[in-house]
């Protein structure tokens, strides 16, 4: 009887999440609140971190999260030209560095995105093609996100500039949906309410 | 706005204020004059616009001017196409890319010969095997795109520099 | 428009609107018809059709101002009225009907009986194509009926018969010449002079439609003088040619009194206002004897979107009908053409011209056929090949070489070809799908009206200056035409000023009447008067560079020689008019600058020059050649002796002295019949590729290629491989990798740059293994033959049938991109 409560629930949160995504604006972020009305905590959890989800999964994010060593750009996440890698630290080969083009800030009348801190997520970090569940576990591996705990991705998704620069990318780019700050807020209550990731 | 000084081709320029949205492609060419730097996309894909910047460390590296501000250029040393020759005395890559033909329209070639100097003066520094010359050359000029010419000149002119002094390029 | 946000810095100094032009009574002329400006209360003509010009006094100001506009939000529209709908730009059949054997007089051909259309109906923007509608012309009825044959022939199941019916389609691209179009213009109000300075590749025609536009404005917006400078230009392609950019410039101009003004596209106006390859939607039917292996029959429709203005859309689309067949032999033919108007951006002259399109269609169409056979690929071409008599499809056959048995032996003979079976099954041992893939095909020359100018001046020293009418836009044709120059005079020139339409005053032309639709009659009266000629100075287009470019400043050469360097190289010699050898001009050579004849002393140019000069012979010739597929031919007095040349000009200058017309005392215009030819001229380029895909990813490598070309004389043997590499690259671009959407969503958004339009890197191609061979002339003294397009087009339809090879999918549309291949595959 137990189980069947369970599956009904969580089967009733799904279809409230799909509801709502239906009808809410892609561009704007939904606050941690907004879920309290899952009742189950791994659940909730899950949904906060879906809700995120409309930030890592756009392409302000993936574009420069692939999973080659070429990144990729525009809102339709064409592979960049020129064609560019990596490169051995992330930040270009010799012959065009990521710093040649993308200075400490976007020039607009270039229409060109900068950042002081302008490069390519490393390889273990890459999201292109993985489903949010995929994303969620990678994110707490400590293997993977770069040897950091849980707690410090609030920092490095709330305020980092590199990160923030995906709310402000000038003219040509979609904005990643929300704030940084509204981003962040989800972070921490995903985190308080035990980091659970989607099962998909 | 912001303050502009720099060194051109080994000549100071500036300082002079210099609005804080004016690329560095239309300060060459509207304010300075030198338009043998060109404009070809506006994009940063074709590298027409490319010139040469030298860093403090004796390095350096070609640049677009179309996606960057004049302003970023403040104390920079850059060379551009004008700055090739010694008079009238031509460059090796400059007659390497007319004994071979290597350009067509000519409007691509500041970009590829700013970017096959640099490519010489890298290879001076930190030579490289013979077997991974070619792979070198093109890794080096794919960033540049060319209309006319389908490239094979262009690559075949700055190898045949390369290979005409192999103790100063090659290991 | 939204004139609000350029208030202060931002604001222009002057707003022009199609009311301004309206009253001030510009005129558009004929060929660029349709609005330069979009007036308020009508909807655009096309997507991205210009609203307004707006200039600025200084270039911050533009600069700022630029940012501020290109959100699209600027211009405001009103209610939602759906796109223009516009009658077709032209429509034609082509139908032709062999005689029972080869020597035997066509049954029908457009030579014979002119070229048809079919009627035009009122409210539609399709023909009607069948010969029984009302309202058929009867010309077009006669041909009609015997291509509705061919038709039924192809449709009865003839068992004897292979036919099949093929679609195929090709997409919009860009030009993409690396400098966007840009100009000066400076009205000075007072002197009432517009000075222009611009690049494009038809200077005469330019500085025409630029008086026209204004030759009836009212004071002060008509200029006394127009004074146009013609620059060298960042690329060309075609796109350069007869583009309305010229218009806004001089209009910028004009609006703006007193000071230059500069109009400069950036690339993503370029994109949007730049004039675009058509797109075809082509359907075909081949019809081929089984035990024979010959075509039989052949029949194709074509639809050309020519975006919002017409241009060149007529043009292409019968260059492009005629260039259907290729380089075969096919006793009957019909193809219906037709150019639509739409909404999308407007489409024009682009290297190809509509024969890329065609040809590509075709070559694919071949190598299934063959397939379909079981023959080779490459003995089906040769079994089929037209010969050096043989009739193309208007009915007449070319006049100059036609060596596509020697192409094809190169083709069969290379490595690429041979080893394939052996490659593939190599590939397949590797994971990799390995394809090979050969065309082979032959793309006119010349457009039915070329002219050139050319000038030529030895001075003292023996320095030579030429001045020709043709442009520069990286094809090298002022080293080609010096180098032709350098055959008859010894030396390169010294100097050469190209895109010339006003140095050339001294021979006082004068022309009239269209040369593509003149009757005979009305061309002999004109012909009377001997400073009348067909033309004056056309479009560098059409690959004439090498053949139409070069001919008249050759001719001038060759007087220079004949009355100037010869006489003064017979004094030195001392050999006297009596002697035999003193007509043997043709026979001396030149040798590292030095005349020579056997058993005689060498004399240098300089020494030559000098004689001529202080002897008053001639040191200086301008000349004028006309074209209709074949030379003009007149004959003039030079000091005495009756001298017959492929020209209809000449001036002479002798020594110092000025430059004298001498008037032709006959001349031989090409027949305006003539002008049912689809092309006489032309040149064969085959190309083999071997293809590398990725079956997981769709990843094509281009691993090997090899192209082999023939075109004549060879000018300057650098600039034909570098054309033929360029076009390769070319090819490769517009086979794999560029496409445009044709409307919403298309350049005419102004969105467009390179990050999206993929042109061909040097990653994408084979640098170190593509080989170009150039075929020797023919004969010692064979005329130079346009190339520049012939070798874009083969790699295209090769690359598809190499993607067949390795993959057994037959692609039937452009491009074949990665994703699209991926897609395939799975």
């Amino acid at each position: 009887m137990r189980v069947k409560f369970f599956v009904l629930v969580a089967a009733l949160a799904a279809s409230v999440l799909a509801a709502y995504a239906g009808t809410v604006d892609q561009t704007k972020l939904v606050p941690p609140e907004s879920f309290e009305g899952i009742a189950d905590a791994e659940a909730r959890s899950a949904a906060i971190f879906t809700e995120l989800g409309k930030v890592l999964t756009h392409p302000r994010c993936v574009n420069c999260h692939p999973a080659g060593d070429r990144p990729r750009q525009g809102d339709e996440g064409r592979l960049h030209q020129p064609p560019v890698a990596r490169g051995p630290d992330g930040h270009g080969r010799e012959a065009l560095r990521c710093q040649t083009c993308h200075q400490q800030a976007n020039f607009e009348p270039g229409r060109m995105p900068g950042n002081s801190e302008w490069h390519l997520a490393p390889r273990e970090m890459a999201w292109e093609g993985k489903t949010l569940g995929e994303i969620c576990r990678q994110i707490k591996d400590p293997a993977r996100n770069g040897g950091r705990k849980v707690e410090e991705l609030i920092h490095h998704i709330g305020t980092d500039t590199l990160v923030g620069w995906a709310w402000k990318p000038g003219f040509g780019r979609t904005p990643a949906p929300g704030t940084q700050a509204e981003a962040g807020a989800l972070v921490e209550a995903w985190v308080k309410t035990g980091a659970a990731c989607p099962s998909k | 706005m912001t303050t502009l000084a720099l060194t051109i081709n080994g000549r100071a320029y500036g300082p002079t204020e210099v609005r804080d949205e004016l690329s560095m492609n239309d300060f060459l060419r509207e304010y300075l004059g030198l338009t043998g730097t060109k404009f070809g996309c506006g994009a940063a894909q074709c590298l027409s616009c490319a010139i040469i910047v030298d860093n403090p460390d004796g390095t350096s590296t070609t640049s677009p001017t179309c996606v960057v501000a004049a302003a970023n250029f403040n104390g920079k040393a850059i060379r551009t196409d004008e700055g090739h020759a010694r008079g009238n005395e031509l460059s090796a890559l400059q007659k390497a890319f007319i004994e071979h033909f290597a350009f067509q329209c000519g409007y691509c070639t500041a970009g590829f010969l700013n970017e096959g100097q640099v490519l010489l003066e890298r290879l001076a520094r930190k030579p490289v095997a013979r077997v991974d010359l070619e792979t070198t050359i093109a890794e080096a000029l794919d960033g540049h795109l060319c209309r006319c010419t389908g490239y094979v000149k262009y690559h075949e002119a700055v190898r045949d520099v390369i290979l005409a002094d192999p103790k100063r390029y090659l290991v | 428009m939204d004139l609000g946000r350029l208030k202060g810095a931002l604001e222009p100094a002057v707003v022009v609107t199609a009311d301004d032009l309206a009253r001030i009574g510009t005129r558009v002329p004929a060929f660029y018809a349709g609005d330069l400006l979009c007036p308020i209360g009508k909807t655009p003509l096309y997507l991205g059709q210009p609203v307004a010009l707006l200039i600025f006094e200084h270039f911050d100001a533009f600069d700022q101002a630029r940012l501020a506009l290109r959100d699209g939000t600027f211009v405001r529209f009103g209610e939602e009225t759906g796109p223009i709908v516009g009658p077709n730009y032209g429509a034609f059949r082509f139908t032709r009907v062999a005689g029972p054997t080869p020597d035997a007089p066509d049954v029908y051909s457009p030579i014979q009986a002119g070229w048809i259309s079919p009627a035009r109906i009122q409210d539609s923007a399709l023909p009607v194509w069948s010969p029984l509608a009302r309202q058929t012309p009867a010309n077009y009825a006669k041909g009609a009926v015997y291509g509705e044959q061919i038709r039924a022939e192809l449709a009865a199941k003839d068992p004897t018969l292979l036919v099949l019916d093929r679609e195929f389609e090709t997409q919009s691209v860009d030009p993409m010449f690396l400098e966007p179009e840009a100009g000066l213009a400076w009205f000075s109000g007072d002197s009432s002079k517009l000075e222009l300075v611009l690049g494009v590749q038809s200077p005469y025609d330019a500085a025409e439609a630029v008086a026209f536009m204004l030759g009836k404005a009212r004071a002060p917006f008509k200029p006394a003088r127009i004074n146009s400078h013609f620059a060298y230009m960042g690329g060309g392609f075609g796109g350069r040619d007869h583009t309305p950019f010229m218009l806004y410039l001089a209009l910028a101009g004009m609006f703006f009194p007193g000071r230059p003004v500069r109009l400069a596209h950036d690339r993503y106006q370029q994109f949007q206002g730049g004039i675009k390859r058509h797109a075809f939607k082509m359907r075909s039917q081949i019809g081929v004897d089984r035990t024979t292996g010959k075509i039989r029959a052949f029949a194709a429709d074509h639809v050309l979107d020519g975006g919002g203005l017409a241009n060149y859309s007529p043009n292409v689309a019968t260059v492009a009908a005629a260039a259907a067949i290729g380089i075969y032999d096919v006793p009957k033919l019909d193809v219906t053409t037709v150019a639509l108007h739409s909404r999308g951006v407007t489409a024009g002259s682009m290297r190809g011209y509509g024969t890329l399109q065609t040809m590509t269609a075709l070559e694919v169409l071949i190598d299934e056929t063959s397939a379909a056979l079981s023959l080779d690929p490459i003995e089906f071409r040769r079994r089929n090949a037209l010969g050096p008599n043989g009739r193309t499809m208007t009915g007449n056959p070319y006049t100059v070489s036609v060596r596509t048995p020697e192409i094809l032996d190169k083709l069969e003979k290379h490595p690429i070809w041979r080893d394939r079976a052996q490659e593939k099954a190599l590939g397949a041992q590797g994971g990799k799908l390995v394809g090979t893939g050969v065309a082979c095909v032959t793309k006119d020359y010349g457009s039915g009206a070329d002219c050139s100018f050319g000038k030529i001046e030895i001075d003292r020293e023996g320095r030579i200056s030429i001045h020709c009418d043709h442009v520069e836009m990286g094809t090298a044709v002022g080293t080609a035409v010096a180098n032709r120059v350098a055959l008859h005079l010894g030396a390169v020139a010294d100097e050469i000023t190209l895109a010339q339409i006003d140095a050339f005053d001294e021979l006082a032309l004068v022309t009239s009447g269209d040369p593509y639709t003149m009757d005979q009659k009305t061309q002999d009266a004109a012909a009377r008067n001997p400073r009348w000629v067909p033309s004056l100075s056309t479009v560098t287009t059409a690959s004439i560079g090498a053949h139409v470019g070069t001919q008249a400043a050759a001719e001038a050469a060759r007087v220079i020689l004949r009355f100037g360097l010869w006489p003064a190289a017979l004094e030195l010699w001392r050999i006297p008019a009596t002697d035999p050898r003193a007509k043997q001009w043709e026979t001396a050579a030149w040798k590292d600058g030095h005349l020579t004849m056997p058993d005689l002393a060498p004399l240098p140019l300089a020494r030559l020059a000098a004689t001529a000069h202080s002897r008053n012979l001639v040191t200086g010739a301008s000349t004028h050649a006309f074209s209709r597929w074949a030379w003009s031919r007149a004959r003039f007095q030079v000091a005495g002796v009756s001298w017959t040349a492929d020209i209809d000009a000449l001036a002479v200058r002798r020594g110092d002295g000025k430059f004298q017309r001498l008037d032709r005392s006959s001349v031989a215009f090409p027949p305006t019949d003539n002008n049912r030819i689809g092309a006489t001229y032309t040149s064969l380029c085959g190309t083999l590729v071997r293809v590398e895909i990725e079956r997981a990813s769709g990843a094509l490598n281009i691993a090997k290629a090899y192209s082999v070309l023939e075109c004549g004389r060879t000018l300057v043997p650098e600039v034909v491989r570098g054309q033929a590499q360029g076009g390769f690259a070319m090819g490769v671009g517009y086979a794999l990798l560029e496409s445009l959407p044709p409307y919403e969503g298309g350049p005419g958004n102004g969105q467009w740059n390179l990050g999206q339009y993929l042109i061909a890197r040097g990653s994408d191609l084979p640098l170190r293994d593509l080989e170009i061979e150039m075929l020797p002339p023919l004969t010692p003294d064979e005329p130079p033959k346009g190339m520049a397009e012939v070798v874009m087009i083969p790699v295209v339809p090769a690359l598809l049938n190499a993607i067949f090879d390795a993959t057994g999918h037959r692609f039937q549309s452009l491009p074949v991109t990665q994703k699209i291949l991926k897609g395939a595959l799975a």
